[in-house]
């Protein structure tokens, strides 16, 4: 298994919102879109499929004739993310790195008309295809995994499932897009205003595979 | 009408390109700066190379909204940036930026490209294009095109176009003649008819153009520029008249057609 540190993009989130992001986690359209916010577990498998990881990637907002037509991006069980990526460019003899924080601003100002929050994730994957498991997240970016084609792999999303728990969430970071333009405005790459904390993460060092000497 | 005008036909948003283009120009200049303080030469082409790709995003985003000025100034920047990396490629963003086609030779001769070469040996593709497009022959770079005769069937570029297009089309623009130019020029226009195609299908990412396929692909109207300014050398019009005839994507061949009116200052 690894554990993979994701960037999770979310506009129009106040401090409170965040903390209560930090104990609750971060949920799917689906469940935050559910009657009374109850999530109806016996759907999971049928949620969970091939078809709506595909749809989810490549037809976000088109309706869906499984959900009454309704657009997709309502009802997906999946939760984008993204940890950058490097786009191999055969012409210019050079491998592109898109870092995963300016996809993640990108989505978590909502096209550049807000501020916005970056969440600092860590989610799990086990380098093959495992779309039932809600354990693990999809690496829709990796194209040894994902071969068939997408024209827009370069976000490097990682697809997280139903809910990405408070626990792998390491913290918030506050990006003010007035202050990015005015650092870009002084020709500096811009940076987050201030960060907090979530004293509910738990560290991987916690629970990965190194297993430390009795003392 | 201007290019602006037919983007929401198009399913584009207009102010959202407005302000990633500045995002993208700000990017762009931040990386450049870092580039130039950079100690090692790994950080300096890093920075050089992602200055180059937000120029690029930023003067294609500025032919979509019909600012000419803006864009000429934004391809540039990127063509000069990549040239200082010894990529030849930045000739075809010199292209965009409206230099002509013997502007494009005099700038590679300001690289040193003739001499030194380029970076790698598939970029040499450009370099032989650009110099077939200012008037040079192919007996003039025997050794270049033997030094990539054996990559033909290489993809290169953001549309994966083989390298033996390139050479075709620099064969062709070498005779001038026109039915040679119209047959290799296709498979330029198909891949931006395709590409488009299957892009505009995903609405969302479509509209946030969070894609590496840009509507006014550099890749594809840069080659369209050089073959049209060649052409028009010699008292020809060949691509405009060329667009409505092949069954393109409508939106893919009225996007080429006044993207070229523009470039050539002929939009009303």
């Amino acid at each position: 298994m690894i554990i993979q540190q994701v960037i999770k993009g979310i506009s129009g989130l106040d401090d409170l919102a965040v903390k209560d992001i930090f104990k609750t986690g971060i949920v799917c359209n689906w469940w935050r879109n559910q009657p009374k916010g109850i999530l109806p577990r016996d759907r999971i498998p049928e949620k969970l499929t091939e078809r709506n990881l595909d749809w989810h990637q490549n037809s976000y907002n088109q309706p869906d004739p499984l959900e009454g037509n309704k657009k997709f991006s309502i009802n997906t069980p999946y939760i984008s993310t993204t940890a950058g990526t490097v786009e191999r460019d055969v012409a210019r003899r050079t491998n592109t790195l898109t870092p995963a924080w300016k996809i993640a601003f990108y989505f978590a100002t909502d096209g550049w008309t807000s501020d916005g929050w970056l969440f600092y994730c860590h989610l799990f994957l086990i380098g093959k295809r495992a779309v039932a498991l809600e354990s693990f997240s999809e690496e829709l970016r990796e194209l040894n995994i994902y071969t068939g084609f997408s024209p827009y792999q370069p976000e490097g999303e990682i697809a997280g499932k139903i809910v990405i728990p408070g626990a792998q969430i390491e913290r918030g970071d506050f990006w003010s897009l007035s202050d990015a333009q005015q650092a870009l405005q002084n020709g500096k790459l811009p940076f987050p205003v201030r960060s907090l904390a979530n004293s509910n993460f738990l560290k991987p060092d916690a629970y990965n595979n190194l297993r430390g000497f009795l003392i | 009408m201007p290019l602006i005008s037919f983007l929401e036909e198009f399913g584009l948003d207009a102010q959202l390109i407005d302000r990633d283009r500045e995002m993208s120009a700000g990017l762009a200049r931040a990386h450049a700066r870092r580039a130039l303080d950079a100690d090692s030469e790994d950080t300096r082409f890093l920075h050089g190379l992602a200055a180059a790709t937000e120029f690029r995003r930023a003067g294609a985003h500025s032919i979509l909204l019909s600012d000419r000025c803006a864009a000429v100034g934004h391809f540039r920047e990127a063509g000069q940036s990549y040239c200082r990396l010894s990529n030849p490629y930045g000739l075809l963003m010199f292209a965009c930026a409206e230099y002509s086609p013997s502007d494009l030779v005099a700038s590679a001769k300001e690289f040193g490209f003739f001499e030194r070469g380029a970076s790698d040996r598939l970029q040499l593709t450009y370099l032989l294009l650009a110099a077939a497009a200012g008037g040079w022959g192919r007996d003039d770079f025997a050794l270049q095109h033997q030094a990539i005769s054996g990559s033909r069937a290489s993809p290169i570029g953001v549309l994966g176009l083989p390298v033996g297009a390139y050479l075709d089309l620099t064969h062709a623009l070498a005779t001038g003649e026109p039915d040679f130019l119209v047959r290799t020029l296709l498979p330029f226009l198909m891949a931006h008819s395709t590409a488009m195609t299957y892009a505009m299908e995903n609405r969302h990412h479509w509209r946030m153009m969070a894609m590496p396929f840009h509507p006014a692909e550099p890749d594809i109207l840069s080659v369209i520029f050089m073959v049209e300014a060649a052409m028009r050398k010699r008292g020809d019009k060949l691509v405009s008249g060329l667009l409505g005839m092949i069954p393109l994507l409508p939106a893919s061949a009225n996007l080429l057609h006044n993207a070229i009116l523009e470039h050539f200052g002929e939009a009303h």
